[in-house]
This record gives structure tokens, sequence and C-alpha cells, in this order.
């Protein structure tokens, strides 16, 4: 599951990445966009995100694999959309607090960390 | 027998991440990795400096003007935040981040999609973080492979930088 790291969750010149890319929104209402990597390649999921415009690319994309993704106890599922059939869900529970959503949030930015960035902005 | 100490040029210590910084985002960058510079080394001895003394080093001019520069970011991204990245941080929240990101060691700041402020340190394997949230609660956690803290902290608490600090120590010597 590939996430795009968002220009505000990447302040720092070194390609640095927040434990805020895994925190969803209260309007996200506890899921996260993520892409399918077994269907799209790093730098397309970056390229879809920017929606062609290369000078939007986000900073970098990072990644879990589903195996991890429910490890930690995220639930992550397919969920195309019509102009993103990559497009799915690394989903939290509802019953979730504030508390566990923070640690799983840490818990992934690690696992994301142990992979790498997936790609980076040139 | 006294000990001469060389306290400039700041020396290299580490990979240095971009040559061209001016010192105090170098000095900075390299917290955030631990990959700490001396003020002063003796001479002879390792650069290498070990992390308890880096955080003693924690109230230097240095330091202090990286961390007014840094909010001055953090207020930036702040202004810039729209509906997309999360719930919008309140007054209330950004000034209560402030008073307390001053008496942490340096971090970096961002807004969170919950509409909370995140004070955060990142090194090999380990992260932590302390978010003021919009309930006006402030929280540490962190994760590392071998360590996991998560509790509430208060940010008016005299030993408010110095429990963080602790943690933070344990961290970095995982």
């Amino acid at each position: 599951m590939q996430r795009v790291v968002s220009q505000k969750f990447s302040p720092e010149p070194s390609g640095w990445i927040s434990n805020q890319v895994f925190v969803p929104s209260d309007r996200d209402g506890g899921r996260l966009s993520v892409a399918r990597g077994s269907l799209s390649e790093p730098h397309e999921t970056a390229l879809r995100f920017a929606r062609g415009d290369s000078n939007n690319l986000p900073p970098s994309v990072v990644g879990v694999t589903t195996a991890e993704a429910h490890g930690v106890g995220t639930l992550p599922y397919p969920d195309p959309l019509r102009d993103d059939f990559v497009h799915a869900i690394l989903s939290f529970a509802t019953t979730l607090d504030q508390d566990q959503i923070e640690d799983l949030a840490l818990e992934l930015r690690l696992i994301a960390e142990d992979h790498g960035l997936l790609w980076s902005r040139p | 027998m006294s000990q001469s100490f060389l306290c400039e040029p700041v020396p290299e210590v580490g990979t240095p991440i971009r040559e061209a910084e001016p010192s105090a985002d170098r000095f900075a960058a390299r917290f955030n990795r631990i990959r700490l510079v001396p003020k002063c080394r003796p001479v002879g001895q390792s650069m290498l400096l070990q992390p308890l003394e880096a955080v003693a080093q924690l109230d230097s001019e240095l330091i202090r003007h990286d961390i007014e520069n840094r909010l001055t970011r953090l207020y930036s991204a702040v202004a810039e935040w729209t509906e997309e990245d999360g719930t919008r941080p309140s007054a209330e929240t950004l000034d209560r981040a402030s008073q307390g990101a001053r008496r942490l060691p340096i971090a970096v700041l961002l807004p969170t999609p919950r509409g909370g402020i995140a004070a955060e340190w990142s090194g090999e394997g380990w992260t932590a973080m302390v978010v003021f949230r919009a309930d006006g609660t402030t929280r540490f956690s962190g994760r590392s492979k071998e360590i996991r803290v998560s509790e509430m902290v208060d940010p008016t608490s005299e030993d408010f930088g110095g429990s963080v600090v602790e943690h933070l120590k344990r961290f970095i010597a995982s």
C-alpha cells in the first residue's frame, strides 16, 4: 500500500517525513487514502496524486505491505474510484480513540521508514 | 592537567545533510536525525557527541534562534492549512503549542490532521512526538523496536521539557 506524502508533512529539506502522514483527519472518518502497490509504481502514484501535473508532484511516496497494515491493526482494502482504479483504503477502526490512532501512526511510520522512500521528487 | 577545547568551527559529525545550509539549520537537521554536533570538543578526542551531552546544550543561542524560525514556519503552515488537510488548529492550540515548544528539544513542528500541533523527533529506528491536541490535552508518544512510550504530559508543569528529554534519551540510546 503506497501512501503519498503531502508537502505539509514533509517540511524538511532532508526528505524527512512526519508521523502525521499516517493520521487520518476527522473528516476522513478513520480512512486513509492509499494506492495498491501491486497495481501502481510509486512514481505513477505520485503523478496520479499530482493529476498529471509534474509541477505539482508530492515530495515522496512511502509504503507498508498489506500484511504489515493488518499486523498493526489497520484494515487495508481496495476502493477503486472511477478515475483512480488503484485507489485503496487503510482503515482505522471507528472505535479507536485519539491515543490509539496516534500510536498506530507511529507504528506505521516506523514500518514505512524500514522500507525507505519508495519514490521521492527529483 | 587542564583540557583544551576547540570551539570554532563546529566540527562535522556523521554524514552532512546539506553543506550549504546555514549553521542553525544544519544543527537542527542533525539533531532531528540524531547526528549531533558539539559546540566545543576536547582536542584529540572523538568528534562523536554522546547523546547525553547533546541534550545538555539545549539552551544555546543557536538553538533558541532556530526555535523561533521553526515557530515562524509553523505559523505559515497553519495559515496555509486547507480543509483537505484536516481540521485547522485553533489560535488557542497554536498558542499553547508555541509556549510548549520553547521548552522542548528542537523539533519539527507541524499541524496535525486532527486540529492539533505536533512536535516530532526521529532517529534511525525510532520516532517520537508531543501532540498538543485540539481538546487541550497534550501527549507524548514514541516507538522503537524495543521501547513503547505513551503518556499524557502537562506542558505547564516545571519538568515538562525535562521529562520529554528523558524519554528521548532512552530512544537515542536504544
